[in-house]
């Protein structure tokens, strides 16, 4: 890329990152202003291109251009979507506020449902089957280190133990081997995590150091 | 021989003695007749010659033990054969009234007789200005200044007792007595002092006594108006007896007298007769002995005739140096002064004298048994002329006698008197007001705080308690934490350096993830990718922020250029309202050498509202969701897009996203509605072991994953094709190399730290 080739609006844009790129990455040595600009830049912008956004995607299309063009099926549906956005809106004023409750119940109980389906049929129960055929698609050891590793966290969560002759409450030694081990096993995948986090920081930051170096390319390096 | 009964010890003496042969009393008034006025004062006391020796006209001479006998002239008169000798001791006068019935006992009788005995009792001795002037002698100097003396106390009376101010302070029987007699008493003056017919508006007795009181002085009328009824009546029915020998006008009996006083009420109390000294009270005789020995009775008499007493004497005993004022004279003592010698004023008003004299007598009488009921009570305080003694009274009598005018003369021994409210001018009374409304001062109290010493060493412990509690315990102070920022600086200027030096580097020596490193699910969504026809519609979803995408697009760029390189349409949605401009930059940016362009090989059908709902929706009406697309034409009327009623209806499904919670949001609403469509994802490598499972087994729901730039790179080796991730992995492989030198420097710098520590004593423990 050369910078003579560039439109003004790349330059722009190219201009604008840089400068962005290097507000935020002044972080490294604390909190200051630029970053904090930087920030409100980030919020405010994503908020407007949000606002458009619903806007185009979903108020016209949805509620006022069936009313304009639309027949009686879209229009009858725009009125079934319009009002309870309206009544929605109504919680803007802490007087009028119960009158979107209706709306709000209608949200959270479609939601609540649409979520426990899909977590029972979409996770909890193909997860499950899955487990359970480990053995036959896995290797032994690496069905032995699921199951292992899927029953020692699960009993790391049980907390209650039975009450003995002796009155001692604590877990028996293999409980307590199974807790550790289910510990052992939670500190890896959380490692795991830590780890998939730290390269995708890795990689957003070479991904800016390669467009500070490409931007620099282009100033330094015209040709 | 006819024998003179000494009015003193009662024997029998020859009348041609002038003095009891026995007491030494004298047995004849010496002013009685005109011929004792030449006497003037000489009979008077010393005390009472000192009295009159200012007046020029007093010429009265008599013997000093016969002084007394003005007092009493119907006892020393020769008629009066019933004067009983008396103890002027005043210890047990009662006792000798008594003793008046027994004029025959001679042994009784001989012991009186030695109480005259030429020395003047105790009670006589009282000051000058409180004793009654005894000069009702008929000389005309003397009858002069004792007419003086009486307009004066008659002005006096007049002037110093307005009745309103009177009403006022006194008790209600007085006021009462006030009310009733008010007229009378104001009528009195206006008697003609020589009137011998009575005024018919005078009640009865004091018609009877109206001579006498007329002629003794005002004052006898203002003590009269003070009095009670019954006080006064007795006062009028003895002087009436007394000075008037004549029983033909008998006393009205028990008018005005109270029951207790009344002989009806006597006979009734006293069933074998009346006592013997109440018994006389009714005869002329006792009357007159009486009334002799009533100066005795001063102790017992009340206070306030006492006062007036005090005043009507003082201005008696004064009268000598007032000037008789004609104005304040009444007609009577006008009609009185008429007379020029003391012949014609013997001649004139015999009875005049004498009833002058015994009402001055009677005043002192009514004086007398005033205080006789009200000083007896008072046991504790000296008699007012510090001569005369408590009386004592019979029980009988000391429980009949006025309560009213001895408790008001006796203020202090039952309490203030009342001063407000509906009790005032009672006293007694319990004094709830001054307790209630009693101004008290505050108590003070010190504002010292009494500390014994072991309570200060209690608030030391305390003190001390809390000040250490606030101060951290004394520790070592750990090595790393003053190199914590510098370790930080140094990690953070390491990898940046390394990051920086890949960069500008451009260095692509680092070999890629290729053979056994490319897990099989990769392998798996290279042959879904590469099964695909042209022109088939593929379904990929952006879903991830603008802060991840360096890694997003450098992981998915290799899967995109599989996709466009195999010629699918490509239909971009998101369910996050950045994600529709990531995936334009995508298209026109990573993978601009394809030159997709929108409409054509591409739809971009926006933003997905509603999160899981709005993905449930968008999954069974995809056209009803997004009927737009994100340029505002109509998204389904492509021909590609045409035939797509549902999301099973595309070849492939793509999901590009950094959250795992978005990806398992796919996972649970649309991959059960797929049905053979496969669903594969590129995800971040910080979401890799959530989704990861999803990926794996003969059932997995996730045809192929790519995570990370690991995976994208990996990619790029199974496509033969570098990308972005090629770019990438040199530079994240130094930067993860330097990361893990920077672990295990600290590492080993915080083993050699635990294990150089000097332990604490209490960490030993």
């Amino acid at each position: 890329m050369n910078i003579a080739t560039m439109s003004l609006a790349d330059l722009s844009g190219a201009l604008l990152g840089f400068t962005l790129t290097i507000f935020v990455l002044s972080f490294i040595i604390g909190d200051n202003f630029l970053f904090r600009l930087a920030t409100h830049i980030f919020v405010g912008t994503a908020a407007g291109y949000t606002t458009i956004v619903t806007l185009y995607n979903i108020i016209l299309p949805h509620l006022i251009f069936p009313f304009l063009d639309g027949n009686r099926g879209e229009i009858f549906l725009a009125v079934s979507f319009l009002v309870p956005s309206v009544l929605l809106l109504m919680k803007i004023s802490p007087r009028l506020s119960p009158l979107g409750n209706p709306a709000v119940a209608i949200l959270v109980g479609i939601g609540a449902a649409v979520a426990i389906g899909g977590a029972t049929f979409g996770t909890i129960f193909p997860q499950t089957v899955a487990s359970m055929s480990v053995f036959e698609n896995q290797t032994f050891i690496n069905a032995l280190v699921i199951l292992v590793g899927t029953l020692s966290t699960l009993l790391y969560f049980q907390f209650s133990t039975r009450k003995n002759e002796t009155q001692n409450q604590s877990a028996s030694l293999l409980t307590r081997a199974l807790r550790w081990s289910g510990k052992t096993f939670i500190a890896i995948t959380f490692g795991a995590l830590f780890a998939g986090v730290y390269i995708a920081a890795i990689t957003a930051l070479i991904e800016r150091f390669m467009y500070l170096w490409q931007f620099i390319k282009i100033l330094i390096f015209p040709a | 021989m006819s024998e003179i009964r000494c009015p003193m010890c009662g024997k029998n003496n020859p009348d041609q003695l002038e003095k009891c042969q026995y007491c030494q009393a004298r047995l004849t008034p010496f002013f009685v007749s005109g011929d004792d006025a030449d006497r003037g004062d000489s009979g008077l006391p010393d005390w009472m010659k000192s009295e009159f020796e200012d007046q020029p006209s007093s010429t009265a001479d008599a013997e000093p033990e016969d002084w007394l006998a003005g007092l009493r002239p119907e006892a020393d008169s020769p008629d009066d054969e019933d004067a009983a000798p008396f103890d002027d001791s005043g210890d047990d006068w009662l006792g000798r009234m008594r003793g008046f019935d027994d004029e025959d006992d001679a042994d009784e009788s001989e012991d009186e007789s030695s109480i005259f005995d030429g020395k003047l009792p105790e009670w006589m001795s009282v000051p000058e200005a409180k004793e009654p002037p005894a000069a009702p002698e008929p000389d005309p100097a003397a009858e002069d200044a004792m007419l003086d003396w009486l307009s004066k106390l008659d002005s006096g009376n007049q002037a110093a007792a307005p009745p309103a101010a009177e009403s006022e302070e006194l008790p209600d029987w007085m006021l009462n007595f006030d009310s009733n007699n008010a007229p009378e008493a104001e009528s009195t003056p206006e008697i003609p002092a020589a009137s011998p017919e009575p005024d018919p508006e005078l009640p009865d007795w004091l018609t009877h006594a109206a001579p006498a009181v007329e002629s003794a002085s005002p004052a006898l009328e203002s003590d009269g108006e003070a009095l009670p009824d019954w006080m006064f009546s007795a006062d009028n029915d003895q002087p009436e007896s007394a000075s008037i020998p004549d029983e033909s006008q008998p006393a009205p009996a028990g008018d005005g007298l109270p029951d207790w006083m009344s002989k009806e009420f006597a006979a009734e109390k006293f069933d074998d007769g009346l006592p013997d000294w109440m018994s006389g009270q009714d005869d002329p005789d006792h009357a007159a002995a009486l009334s002799t020995i009533l100066p005795d009775t001063s102790p017992l008499m009340p206070e306030w005739p006492t006062d007036f007493e005090s005043d009507s004497k003082s201005a008696v005993g004064i009268g000598a140096d007032l000037t008789p004022s004609d104005e304040f004279e009444p007609d009577w003592l006008e009609t009185l002064g008429a007379g020029t010698s003391a012949e014609s004023f013997e001649l004139e008003a015999p009875t005049l004298e004498s009833e002058l004299s015994n009402a001055d007598n009677d005043l002192f009488a009514l004086d007398a048994l005033s205080d006789a009921f009200s000083d007896s009570y008072d046991a504790d305080e000296p008699p007012a002329d510090d001569l005369a003694a408590p009386a004592d009274l019979p029980d009988w009598l000391q429980a009949m006698r006025p309560v009213e005018s001895s408790a008001a003369h006796h203020p202090t021994e039952h309490g203030p008197i009342e001063q407000t409210g509906p009790l005032a001018g009672l006293s007694g009374v319990l004094m709830a007001e001054p307790e209630i409304a009693r101004l008290k001062k505050a108590p003070t109290f010190t504002s010292k705080l009494e500390i014994t010493p072991a309570q200060q060493e209690h608030v030391r412990i305390f003190t001390d308690l809390l000040n250490n509690e606030g101060t951290p315990k004394f520790t070592r102070e750990p090595i790393h934490i003053s190199t914590q920022n510098l370790l930080r600086w140094v990690s953070a200027l390491l990898l940046i350096f390394v990051v920086a030096l890949g960069v500008m580097s451009e260095s692509q020596t680092v070999p890629p993830p290729s053979g056994v490193a490319i897990p099989a699910e990769m392998l798996h969504l290279a042959d879904l990718i590469e099964a695909l026809a042209p022109t088939d519609p593929v379904l990929v979803s952006f879903d991830f922020e603008p802060g991840t995408s360096g890694e997003m697009n450098a992981a998915s760029a290799a899967v995109i250029d599989h996709l466009m390189l195999k010629g699918a349409y490509l239909s971009l949605v998101s369910t996050s309202p950045t994600g529709p401009a990531l995936a334009e930059y995508f298209i026109h940016t990573i993978q601009s050498e394809h030159g997709y362009t929108s409409g054509i090989q591409y739809t971009n059908l926006g933003y997905i509202p509603g999160g899981a709902s709005g993905l449930l929706g968008f999954v069974q009406m995809p056209s009803r969701i997004t009927p737009l697309s994100f340029d505002g034409m109509e998204a389904w009327q492509t021909p590609a897009l045409s035939g797509i009623q549902s999301l099973a209806d595309y070849k492939l499904v793509l999901l590009i996203t950094d959250n795992p919670d978005t990806a398992r949001t796919w996972l649970e609403q649309v991959q059960p509605y797929l049905q053979d469509t496969p669903l594969i994802a590129v995800v971040s490598a910080q979401a890799e072991p959530i989704l990861h499972p999803y990926a794996s087994g003969p059932n997995a729901q996730l045809s192929g994953l790519i995570s990370g730039l690991n995976g994208g790179a990996a990619y790029e080796q199974v496509i033969g094709k570098p990308n972005l991730a090629r770019v990438y992995w040199d530079t994240l492989n130094y930067a993860l190399m330097a990361a893990v030198i920077v672990l295990l420097i600290g590492v080993a710098a915080n083993l050699m730290s635990h294990f150089t520590r000097k332990k604490t004593p209490g960490e030993a423990t």
